[in-house]
């Protein structure tokens, strides 16, 4: 490009536009997550990719740059809440989903009432992510959305392996345990309209089904 | 393996996460087990759903210039000269390959995010910041088909730019307008075999609006992230349906 004073910084900057620009929907989307609020993902992004180009030396190529920026992303974000002394929400993580030995009780994966997943709108599926306690929303979208592997997501948010694990598996399971309820309520609701009887029966029904699915079975 | 430590597996399964040997267990266990396979088969359609869904949040075109705009005035810190054309060049570069990528889906070019860097890469020093007497000119000198522009000029629309480039092993015209601050591009290329002129085809990808329409000489694509009613009003009327 014309626009780059030295040869070094025109090198560096180009090096930097074919590598971490690319990733700037997926740095916006992370944005959006952290911060919930589309003008702050704005600023934060910005003032990310600036320190990211400042920082490129620190990239080591051959990694996944993506990666790279979300650490810059989440790092400038907390830096960010500290400076505004934004007072910090302690969230509250549901009871009864297990710790770090969640893995004993098997998620129902083979349980038909997941099916339901499948029919979930776009905009389900957003509250659904949205619902869930910050750290368990980033383990998600990190790992479902973006594709990052458990260490890179460990890099990221800065925490042991096993954490990320561990909401991984929490935060998949609240999930999806919310979905299948909002889905059944949609489904069954437009079903008892349909039939004789109105929606009344069918929200009943469909509750009981996503307690059985939600909460009941543990494993196959 | 049997299902019930298979279900214990499944994550870290779709996860890439297992080591070879257990990889290939959980594969050999849903060779033959049709419970799982189905299972496994419905989780992978839902994270693909949720994927793509999550997925079509895009950065908006205003943050991209900025990003890009702020990226090179650092590069060029002391040299400011350049700073205000910048923001415009900026969204040429994007603005094009955007335009590349819907114009690749309707004339089925593969590849569209390799050649819209492709697009980035090579037309760098082919383009033209400023008002339509400089454009016109530009491209009198240079455009590799008989150009015309694309899109009337009004209060409200301004041409700011022009490039030229390849589509697809096609030239290809891209301009770039202003619409009241918010831009949309236009990427005009000789009517490809096949096309059929019509009423303006108007539709949503990644989170854009495009239009496309021409006769049998220019085919042009609109792309901008403006809502379809204001898309429709850029296309010449005698394209509108
Ligand atoms: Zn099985």
């Amino acid at each position: 490009m014309a626009f780059w004073k030295t040869d070094k910084s025109r090198r560096a900057g180009e090096r930097f536009e074919r590598e971490a620009l690319p990733h700037l929907d997926a740095a916006y989307r992370f944005a959006r997550s952290l911060t919930r609020d589309a003008a702050e993902a704005d600023d934060l992004v910005q003032e990310a990719f600036v320190k990211a180009l400042a920082a490129f030396d620190s990239y080591e190529e051959g990694t996944n740059c993506k990666a790279w920026l979300f650490r810059i992303v989440r790092n400038t974000f907390i830096n960010q809440v500290r400076a505004r002394r934004r007072e910090v929400v302690v969230e509250e993580v549901p009871e009864g989903l297990g710790g770090l030995s969640g893995w004993a009780d098997a998620p129902a994966f083979r349980d038909p009432q997941a099916a339901a997943l499948l029919a979930a709108t776009r905009q389900q599926l957003e509250a659904a992510l949205e619902g869930l306690p910050t750290d368990f929303r980033t383990a998600v979208e990190l790992s479902d959305v973006e594709g990052l592997t458990y260490q890179e997501i460990a890099d990221v948010m800065g925490t042991p392996i096993g954490t990320v694990m561990s909401r991984l598996y929490r935060g998949r399971r609240l999930m999806r345990e919310r979905l299948v309820q909002q889905v059944g309520d949609v489904v069954a609701g437009t079903q008892g309209e349909a039939a004789e009887g109105g929606g009344a029966r069918g929200r009943v029904l469909s509750l009981a089904g996503a307690r059985r699915a939600g909460g009941g079975q543990d494993g196959l | 393996m049997d299902c019930s430590s298979l279900s214990r597996y499944v994550d870290l399964f779709l996860d890439g996460e297992l080591a070879d040997q257990e990889h290939a267990e959980v594969e050999q266990h849903l060779r033959m087990c049709a419970a799982c396979r189905d299972a496994v088969n419905r989780e992978t359609r839902f994270r693909a759903s949720l994927r793509q869904a999550m997925r079509s949040v895009r950065a908006p075109g205003s943050l991209r210039d900025q990003v890009i705009a702020r990226m090179r005035a650092d590069g060029e810190r002391r040299t400011p000269r350049w700073a205000h054309t910048l923001a415009y060049a900026a969204g040429i570069a994007v603005i094009a390959a955007l335009g590349y990528a819907v114009v690749a889906n309707v004339l089925s070019v593969p590849d569209p995010e390799e050649r819209a860097l492709a697009i980035h890469q090579e037309s760098e020093n082919t383009e033209i910041l400023g008002d339509r007497g400089r454009v016109e000119s530009f491209l009198r000198a240079r455009a590799p088909f008989a150009f015309r522009l694309p899109v009337d000029e009004s209060d409200a629309i301004r041409l700011v730019g022009a490039r030229i480039t390849r589509l697809g092993g096609m030239p290809a015209v891209v301009y770039l307008y202003d619409a009241g601050g918010r831009r949309f591009s236009v990427t005009q290329y000789p009517a490809p075999e096949g096309w059929r002129p019509g009423p303006a085809r108007v539709g949503r990808q990644d989170g854009f609006t495009y239009a496309t329409y021409g006769d049998s000489g220019l085919v042009q694509t609109v792309v901008g992230d403006l809502p379809e009613p204001e898309m429709v009003r850029i296309v010449p009327a005698a394209w509108a349906r």
